[in-house]
Order: structure tokens, then sequence, then C-alpha cells
């Protein structure tokens, strides 16, 4: 079979070294392996570095406003459910200043990826702590250290019963690629969060740094026991990576539509029938 | 000799034909002079023509005048003017006498010894001895300076070229006016009538002093004052004849055979009608039909891509003339091509007439230029007839009609009072309109709800109750400002005497009886049957109404409704015993079969009527009627209808799934659309179709949740950072809300950008039964399929680039809220970003180009009237009720961008009143920068909407 290629020939705009060239080629690469065609695939992102990904890849994009990618998402999916759907952005962008949004998608489980590329800093705008950025560490503007806590998107995640919830490491480029395969397969809401150095702006959360403090879960793990998972996402010492946990059987957001019920078009295929409306009011 | 010591001494000039080198003497003139000798003094108003000089001097050497003591001039101009010099010299005590701008105009035209003239002013005086001549300021016939002089103990008025004719004449006074009659007139045609509006001043000055004798500076002396008083009155006033003049020129026959046929309809059609051909016209002619026709037509063909230049030159000095002819039309006939028409429109500026363009037709006319011309002379002869239909002024027939309220707490089913009442007034062939107002409360507090019935389906705001249902007292407080001394009040005695009002009052427990029958929950429903009965509606169908709503409560609630419902009828029937002369309204059949539903569910349907298949809102007062009514439709029309966790999130769903192709809306009130900014925003510079309806209420910020305003217009005009495009309506009643809201959504997919619709409280609750909608099945495609290569933002020349959906082709479809390239990509290149911002703003051009012309109700040009959405019916209700030809109201449906014909609408306005519901007058302020005039500002802001009785008594203090 023909491969698809999913570059393009945009200028990257990263720095060298930086962990979202390993994401991109990492998404690049399960693409490839779902045969789905370019033409049939919608990146979704908001506003940051990370959110550049869908620039230089080969499908549909809409690279909206920042922390706004999963309201659009939600609805295009909902839309035209024919779609593949990936959501690829910021610690920041899906945390900060998307959070509420984060939250309320989870209960609407769309099924639709997210990756976020979490180098628990904010690159784009040059050095300011994100959400994930751990305490004490000092930046341009928390320049005494961060006091606040941390969010633990994984919890999160799996309080609000998300679908499938991950944790990936880009600096094994293998194991990764598997997690996140795994996640686009998933019917469902699914969540991978990527840890990844800034190479420019984070000196302490280090392609080192990551390997020291993150351990692979054993073969035997069961992602489906919810307790077990919410105990492993506690683990913030050293963080667990892969498949933390998978809530089966729920219903997507879009198989939930009255729309869907009786006829698996998507909505642009459909007609409005005016006549319908002529039997309501006088026309 | 005028009268003993008072001559006339000017010159008779037989042969002159042509004045001011234009104007043609059919029976040359005479420049007439004045000599009054006092028992003291002598004077000597105006002189003759340079021409005419000897006659003068010899007229005087005649009388043996030795000396003058004054020389009046009346006027500058060289004909009464021209001799003063040589008289001043002949004359040497003489003193000059004019005024400050006369001498002015003098010393510029001739060299007189400045010493020699004594400046008077209005309504001086100076002493002949036993003759005073007091000098009265008549501007502007025909020159500024123009004053006339009285001789007070003779009463001869002195005018100059005021009442003036060209008639070179033997006799001194005017015997038979018919002889006078047409020079007169000629005379004002050409040389008065620009100056109308100053001669109707004129003429009330002079009567003041009730001349005798009228002596002009041209022609013969009246004696018969009031003859050519009233001449100057009926020239002057606006009012026409309904008479058609047809002027033309034709070169090669085409234009007169156009013009012959157009002769032959409008006789027929029984008017009055001159044809003239230009060659052989002479223009005075002209001018004199022009001082009463009501209708000119002027037929040219097109010579070097213009007017012929005998129609040009006509019709350029008719404009000069100013006549008041109210209707004109333009037609003839071109070969090759040409503007005549666009000419024609620059050199009749001053006529202050509308301008019909009737038919050009190409070379010879064919059949089908005399369909249009036979077209186009029906509507001048309606036109014409129109001017002159007789106002039968019949005896104002009392207008029938019947405003009731009924008010209670919260929690206490006024809601569904009004539902049912509705419906069966509906099917009783009622006309109402009815609206409700209610507190931000869930329970307590006052609502009310008003119900008009009326025979001439009249839809306002009134502010007058007839009759008042209490459910619950504490609730008349309340409505104490729009309480009358008519009022009848049903309700609690104690309250109305508390309050200090003098009304009938009839006391009705409604919870008494209520509770009688098991539980006061069913006061409404007593509440309901008592109204039925006062208004002597049968019960059947309230009955039917009431079996329907409470079948699922089970059969004994369905019963004690009904107890509830026939105790309270019979209560109203003993009522309206004890109420004399309640008005008996009419019914009418036909309201059965209208549309009968609220505002919220006409911008409802009205987007489904657009294909909306998609709604993302959060709920917020008083917007959320709208996504209520289509979350109940949504699986009869395949509708995804989502409850947003937030505002941010709703627009920027609809943003993604208008990407996806769906017709997405989404809903709110101001303070949610405040937080939607940055998605407006977005949703320019992806160029993605959206349209957003915001009822508006009361801000800032939480404000008042459940009133009106109309104080969001300055956001939604500039929401959004950036520059882009946009349409903003502001649907003025029911119907139109349904259309409007349909064509938001071909708009937004035609041009790519956001469409805001803009209600408020008022408008989403107000119910009124009304005709059918007027909507055309879209079958316009926006979406293409695209194919390899695809660009999404690909240079067009409108700036519009053919929008792809992914999925839907061969090509990737990619947007970007970062400026972009082309294909959708990033960049940060300096002039694509100038071609990217010119590309989202070329398309403002075609959207103005299409903007809804305002409603026009009424025919005056001074006062206009200006208003926007939901007060329509309310503003259009007190200009019908004030009838004064005077007004004309303009109502705007679209907002933005505004009508460009805006400036030419108000062109002849004395007084613009714009009436809208915010404190600073936000519309008023652009009204203000399309036309640069004065606005008068008619604000309301308490929360509540216009009253007509408000709206009636502002203006009418307003019109003069």
């Amino acid at each position: 079979m023909e491969k698809i290629d999913f570059s393009n020939q945009t200028e990257i705009a990263w720095c060298p070294g930086c962990g979202n060239f390993g994401i991109h080629l990492v998404l690049k690469k399960v693409l490839e392996e779902t045969k789905l065609k370019p033409k049939d695939i919608v990146l979704v992102s908001g506003i940051g570095q990370a959110a550049k990904t869908p620039q230089y890849i080969n499908t549909n994009f809409f690279n909206g406003l920042h922390g706004r990618s999963l309201p659009p998402a939600t609805a295009i999916k909902a839309v035209n459910p024919d779609l593949k759907v990936i959501v690829t952005s910021g610690d920041g962008d899906m945390y900060g200043e998307g959070g509420n949004h984060f939250i309320h998608t989870i209960r609407r489980n769309p099924d639709i990826t997210i990756i976020v590329h979490n180098n628990m800093i904010y690159g784009l705008t040059k050095g300011q702590a994100s959400p994930t950025t751990r305490k004490g560490m000092k930046t341009v503007v928390q320049t005494t250290g961060v006091i606040l806590e941390p969010i633990n998107p994984i919890s999160l995640a799996i309080s609000l019963d998300a679908s499938f919830v991950a944790r990936a490491n880009i600096g094994d480029l293998k194991e990764t690629k598997e997690i996140l395969k795994k996640a686009i397969d998933h019917k469902g809401l699914s969540i991978v969060d990527i840890l990844q150095p800034c190479v420019t702006f984070n000196k302490i959360n280090t392609f080192e740094w990551f390997k020291e403090n993150t351990y692979y879960l054993e073969k035997d793990y069961n992602p489906e026991d919810k307790e077990k998972a919410i105990l492993k996402s506690l683990e913030l010492d050293k963080m667990p990576l892969g498949v933390i946990y998978i809530s089966k059987n729920k219903k997507t957001f879009e198989e939930m539509q009255n729309v869907y019920q009786k006829d698996k078009s998507p909505l642009y295929k459909r007609k409005r029938n005016l006549e319908k409306l002529k039997k309501i009011i006088k026309i | 000799m005028i009268k003993k010591n008072i001559y006339s001494v000017g010159a008779i000039d037989w042969d002159r034909k042509l004045f001011d080198e234009l104007i043609y003497l059919p029976d040359g003139t005479s420049y007439n002079s004045y000599l009054i000798i006092g028992s003291k003094k002598t004077a000597l108003i105006d002189t003759v023509d340079i021409t005419k000089t000897e006659e003068l001097l010899l007229n005087l050497e005649r009388l043996n005048i030795k000396n003058i003591d004054y020389v009046i001039s009346n006027h500058a101009e060289q004909d009464h003017s021209g001799s003063i010099p040589i008289i001043l010299d002949k004359f040497p005590k003489a003193k000059l006498i004019c005024n400050s701008l006369c001498k002015k105009i003098l010393l510029d035209e001739m060299v007189i010894d400045e010493k020699r003239i004594q400046v008077i002013k209005d309504l001086d005086e100076i002493s002949l001895g036993d003759k005073t001549l007091k000098f009265i300021y008549t501007p502007w016939v025909h020159w500024p300076e123009t004053m006339s002089t009285f001789l007070k103990e003779d009463k001869i008025l002195f005018s100059c070229d005021f009442f003036g004719a060209h008639l070179a004449t033997s006799e001194l006074f005017v015997k038979d006016t018919k002889e006078i009659e047409l020079p007169a007139k000629r005379y004002y045609a050409e040389i008065m009538m620009p100056f109308r509006n100053y001669i109707l001043k004129n003429l009330e000055k002079i009567k003041e002093y009730k001349p005798k004798i009228i002596a002009p500076s041209h022609g013969k002396i009246y004696k018969d004052v009031d003859w050519i008083i009233n001449k100057y009155y009926q020239w002057s006033k606006e009012e026409t004849k309904p008479e058609i003049i047809i002027a033309y020129t034709s070169m090669h026959g085409s234009t007169k055979k156009m013009v012959d046929y157009l002769t032959s309809k409008l006789i027929n059609q029984g008017n009055k009608v001159k044809e003239y051909n230009l060659t052989t016209t002479e223009i005075g002619q002209l001018a004199i039909e022009m001082v009463d026709a009501s209708t000119l037509i002027i037929a040219s063909p097109t010579f070097l891509g213009g007017l012929h230049p005998i129609v040009s030159t006509t019709v350029s000095t008719l404009n000069k003339l100013k006549p008041k002819t109210k209707i004109i039309g333009f037609m003839g006939s071109k070969e090759w091509g040409g503007e005549a028409f666009k000419e024609f429109e620059n050199i009749t500026n001053n006529f202050e007439s509308e301008i019909i363009l009737g038919e050009i037709s190409t070379g010879i006319p064919k059949k089908d230029n005399f369909k249009q011309l036979n077209e186009f002379s029906k509507i001048i002869t309606e036109k014409t007839k129109a001017l002159f239909k007789k106002e039968i002024k019949k005896k104002k027939e009392e207008e029938k009609e019947l405003s009731i309220v009924l008010s209670g707490e919260a929690g206490q089913g006024l809601v569904s009072v009004q539902n049912v009442l509705l419906k069966i007034l509906k099917e009783e062939g009622f006309y109402f309109s009815s609206n409700s107002e209610y507190m931000s409360r869930v329970r307590g507090g006052v609502n009310t709800i008003s119900i008009r019935l009326t025979e001439k389906e009249r839809r306002g705001n009134l502010k007058k109750i007839d009759l008042l249902l209490a459910l619950d007292k504490n609730t008349i407080e309340h409505l104490k400002e729009r309480i009358d001394e008519n009022t009848i009040i049903i309700g609690n005695k104690e309250e109305v005497i508390k309050l200090g009002l003098k009304n009938k009052t009839i006391e009705v427990s409604f919870k008494e009886i209520a509770e009688k029958i098991g539980n006061k929950v069913f006061a409404n429903t007593v509440a309901t049957g008592t109204l039925l009965g006062i208004l002597n509606i049968n019960k059947n169908y309230f009955i039917k109404q009431l079996k329907e709503s409470f079948s699922k409560k089970g059969k004994e609630i369905v019963l004690k409704n009904i107890k509830a419902a026939e105790k309270g009828i019979l209560k109203g029937k003993e009522i309206l015993k004890t109420i004399k002369n309640l008005p008996k309204i009419k019914r009418n059949k036909k309201i059965k079969q209208k549309n009968l539903f609220t505002g919220a569910q006409a911008i409802a349907y009205g987007a489904i009527a657009g294909g909306c298949d998609f709604i993302s809102a959060y709920p917020m007062s008083p917007s959320t009627g709208v996504l209520q009514n289509l979350a109940k439709l949504r699986e009869n029309f395949d509708i995804i209808v989502e409850q947003a966790e937030d505002e941010i999130s709703a627009i920027n769903m609809c943003l993604g799934a208008s990407f996806a192709g769906a017709k997405p809306l989404t809903n709110t009130s101001g303070g949610g659309f405040a937080l939607m900014c940055e998605g407006v925003s977005l949703a320019g510079m992806i160029e993605t179709p959206l349209v957003i309806h915001i009822a508006q209420r009361p801000g800032p910020a939480t404000g008042l949740p459940t009133r009106t305003a109309q104080e969001d217009l300055n956001l939604v005009m500039h929401a959004g950072h950036g520059e882009f495009a946009r349409i903003i309506y502001a649907p003025k009643n029911l119907k139109s809300a349904v259309e409007i809201t349909n064509k938001a959504f071909i708009d937004s997919h035609k041009y790519q950008i956001p469409v805001f619709i803009l209600t408020d409280q008022y408008f989403m609750e107000n119910l009124y039964p009304f005709e059918k909608i007027e909507i055309k099945e879209n079958k316009e495609k926006y979406i293409v399929e695209s194919k390899k290569e695809y660009q999404r933002y690909a240079f067009t020349e409108n700036g519009i680039s053919p929008r792809a959906i992914p999925g839907f082709g061969k090509g990737l479809v990619c947007v970007d809220s970062d400026e972009h390239d082309q294909t959708g990509h990033i960049t940060e290149n300096f002039s694509l970003r100038v071609k990217m911002v010119k590309k989202r703003l070329k398309r403002i051009e075609d959207i103005t180009f299409e903007s809804l012309k305002p409603t026009i109700i009424g025919e005056g040009k001074e006062i206009i009237i200006i208003g926007w959405g939901s007060t329509f019916e309310t503003i259009k209700e007190a200009v019908e009720k004030i009838d004064d030809k005077r007004i004309k109201y303009l109502h705007y449906e679209q907002l933005y961008p505004i009508y460009p014909g805006t400036k030419e609408l108000l062109k002849y306005a004395k007084k613009i009143i714009v009436i809208e519901g915010n404190a600073t007058g936000q519309f008023a302020e652009i009204i203000k920068k399309e036309t640069n005039k004065e606005i008068i500002k008619l604000l309301k802001y308490n929360g509540l909407q216009f009253f007509v009785e408000e709206i009636m008594q502002e203006i009418k203090e307003r019109l003069d």
C-alpha cells in the first residue's frame, strides 16, 4: 500500500533539541500506521510552541485561540464523526487558560485524543511558570520560586472518570509511540500527558531529570482498576509512565447525540426540510 | 399723478427685449420712480436705468422740481439705481437714503461720495413735513438688501421689485387684473420664485400696515392690493396644482415619439398635461408653468454622453429658480450610451421632489419601451393624484380598545394564565398584543401581564390600564404610575384606599374562592375565568384547554380546575353587570389563522429556516428562551444542542462546528457576550460563518436581569480586537425576526463573517398574532468540494475565498488564529499581512451595498423620527396617532453597515429625533456621523419599554 507522507514543507520554528521534535516525529509515525488519509484527520491546537505542531503536519488543522482547543475539537467531531480529531497543545494552554474546558470535555467524552506537550514551563512567552511547574522553581515572574501547588492532570482526569489516561516521556520515542497508538485507537476521550524538556527555558526538568524521575508501569498492570490508578497518579516523586487508567464502556459524546440515532451521516450532508417547518408556523 | 403731491416720474422702456441677458421681455418694461413732495421736504424713491436718465430728468423738469432732499434707494440693482450719481449731482442738497447692505452694494457698483449717504435701519422713519416715510425691510425680493418704503399718511407701499411686472404701458394703475396677471406671474416666476420662504415672511410683515396702494418699480400700480397679495401667497405657498408639464427636445424623433405616447396615456388617465418643445419654447413660459405645476417631466436624447444642451440649459435655469414641483420624471433616448440621467440628477439638486426615472430607449422606441412608458405614466398619475387626495377627515371614530393588566406575585402562575388566555382570545377572534414584566425572583415580588385588545390590530406598548386584575394585594402599588381615574381595579379595596386612589374597585378575592375549591393554587384559574366572564367569552374552549393542560395531574385536579374556572366566569359575569361602558371589541375570524409565538420562538424558527443544525450556548436571561425552544425541536429538525460550560466555550464550539460544515447559532445577553469577544475576533480572522443572537438587558455588569434595554449596540459594533467585517441586525417585529434570522444565516455563509442579531427582553416576551412569514428556500451552496492543493484563503477579487470543509474533497482545510498565508499556515511576512487585512475588509463594500433600507412611514420631510429594533410597533403607533404630515418615521433593522442612502433620506430634515432605550444615544451618534446635522435624543433607560403615550407627548412637544 502506498505510504502516506504526513510531512510538509513548513519551516519549523522550535529550538534545536526541543522535545516537540520527538512528539512531532512520533505523531506522524502513528498517523501513518492508522492508514487514514490526511484529508480525514483534523489536528486542533491552541496557542503555544506545542500548538504549532499541526502547522508542520500534512493534515487539516484548526489552530485556534490560546486555551480554547477543546471546545472546537469537540464540536468538529460532533458535527462530523467520520473525522479523526487529535488535539495537540501545551500544558499552559490545556491546564491553565483552558482548564475549565479540560474538565468539561472529560465529562463530555468525545472520541478525540488530547496530546499535552508537558514541559512544565511557558515556552512561547519565554519562561513563566505553567500549572505543572514544581514548587520552588524560580522563573522570570515567579522570581522567588513557585508557591502554588502544581496541577496533577492525571489524578484530575481519573477522578472525572476520563476514558483513557496515560503519561509518556518523549525521551523514549519507542515507548511513547506505543502509548500514543493505543490512545488514538481508543474509542472515547484519550489523554496523553507527554513529559518533554524545554531546552531553552526550563533548566531543571531536562531529559535526564525525566529519566530519573519516571518509571514504566509493570506489564501486568491493570489500567481498569480505578482505585489503583488514582494511587498511581499520586506518585509524583517518581512518576509512572504508560496507560494508567481506562474507563471501559463509556458512550462517546457523538454517539449520544440525537442526530445520530437514526442517521449516521455528518451534518453537512443533510438538508433542512422547510416543509416540516411549514407545519409548525405559517410561511 | 398718483395722488396730490405724489407723482410717478420714471421711464417706460418700450423697446427692451432682454433682461439680465436671459429673460425675454415680450411686453417691454418700465422703471418706476416716485416723487413725494411733502410740506417741508421732497423725496425721490428709486431712479431709473442709466439708459433712461434723460426721461427721469425731463419728468422732474416738467414738474418744476428745483430741490430734492432725499433720494431713497430701495434696491441697489442698476435698473433702479443706475441714475443715482447723476441725480445726486443735479440736486446737490440731496441725501441718499438706504440700508447698510444696500450702501455696500451701491458703493461697489458706482462712484458715490460716501458723505452723501444716510444709512437707515428697519422700521426707521423720516419726515417730509406732512408726510412720513417708513422703511420696511423686505429682504430677498430679490436681492438681500431689498426693502420697501411706506408712505404712512396715504398708506402707499413703494415695494420696488416686489409685486413688479415687466410691462411697458401708458396706464398708471391696474384696472383689469386679467391684463396684469400674466406679466406679474412671469415676473414672479423668473425673479421671485427662489425666495418663496422669504416672500411669505415679507407678506406677513407688510400686511400689518394695511396698504391701500402698492406701487412697484416695474409695471402698473395696484389699488386692489388684496388681489396681488393673495396671488403672491398662492404662488409662494407649498401647495401645487395637479398639472403635468412635459418639456423635451428630440433630434431624430425617438424622444418625441415617446413623449407623445406618454402624453396621450397621461391624458387618458385624466391628467391636465402640457407639452413643450424646448427648441421653440422661451424659458419664461416654462418658468410660469413651474409656479403652479405639481409635476414636471423632462425628456432628452443623449448628446455626447449627456443631456442635450437645450435641455441642460433649461433645466439648470429652472433649477436656479427652485420651483416647488413635487414630482419630477426623466426619460429619453440614447444611441450608443451616456450618462444623461446622472447629469440630470446633478442639475436638479434644488428641486425638493422625488425623481422618477422613466424609460430610456436605445434608438427608436420599441414595444418594450412603450410598455415601460405605460407603467411610467401610471406611476406619474398615481403620484400626482396622491398629492391631491382629499383628506376625507371623517369624524375620527374612537378606536375601540381595552387594556387589561393582571398582576400577581411570582409563583402564582401568571405565566400559565397568559398562555391559556391568549390561546382562547386568538381562538375567539380577538386581536391582542401582550407582554409581561417580571422581577428577578422565583417567588414573591410583582409580575404583571398586559393584554391589549384592539380592533385596529395595535401592537404598541400602552401605558394606560382600563381593567386591572390584582391577584395579590401589594401589586397595585407597582402599577401606580399607569393607573388613572378611569382604571377599574378588581382586587383588594384596602390597598387601593391605602394608596390614595379613588378608582372604582371591585372586591374579589381569587385566593379565597380557590381555597374554597380546595387549594389557593387554583387562584389563577379563577382569575382567568373572571376575565373571560367580563369579556363575555364562552367557557367551552377554556375548559378544553384545562383538560389538556392538567390531564397528566389526574382527574381530580382537572375537575377542581374546571370548578375554579366556572366560579371565576360567574364572578366575571356579575362584575360585567356593574361596569358601565366597557368597550365591546369586535372580533375577526381571520385572527384564528394567524401566527402566534414569542420573540424567542421567532428567533428559533428563523434559525431553523436558515438551516441551523448546531447551537452551543450558556443560559442567560433574557436569551435562554431561544436555547430552550431549539432544544424542544432538536429531534424534529436534527439539531445538536449543547449547553456549554461557559460562553467562551460556547462560541469556540460554534466556530469548530462551522469549520466542519455545520450551521451554528450561539445565544446570550450582554454580559455573556462580553466573554465571547475573543471568539468574535477569531471568527473574523478565520473567516468562518457564525450567527450570534444577543437579547439585551440593562447593564452594566449584572444590571437588571429581567428588564429591557438597547444598551449593547456599541459593544456589538466593536467587539473583538482587530479589524474585520460583520453585520448587525435588530428585527423590528415578530414576522421580521423570523425572516431576518433566516437572512442572517445566509449572509454569514455568503460573506464568511459573524452576523449579529440584537433583540431585548421586551422583544423576547412580546406576543401578538401576525401574518404569514415570507421565506424563500435558499438554494445556494456555500461550501465547495476541495481539490488537491486547495487553499482556504486564496486571494479573490472580492476577498471571499471559496470555502471547503475537512473531509469533503481531496484537499486539506487549514485555519489559524495567527496571521496566515493563503494555505492557512502561520506567517509573519509584512506584505502578506497587509494583503490579508485588506482581504478581510474588502467584503465590507459588498455588504454595505446590500444594506437594508429602513422601513419608512409617512411622507414628511422636515421632521424625521428614527428608531431601531424592538421599539418599532410602539413608535409606529405613536406616529400614526399624531398624524402630522411633516413627520417621516425611519426604522432601521440593519445597524451596521448602515444603509448608505441615510444621508440622502435626511437631506431635507429640519429636526431629527432618535428614539432608543439607552442613556447615551448610541444609534443617534451613528446617525449624526452619517448626516452631520443636530440630533435630538429621546432616551429611556429605567428598564422598561417606551410607552406609546410618552413618545406621543415628547414628539408633540418638539413639533414647533
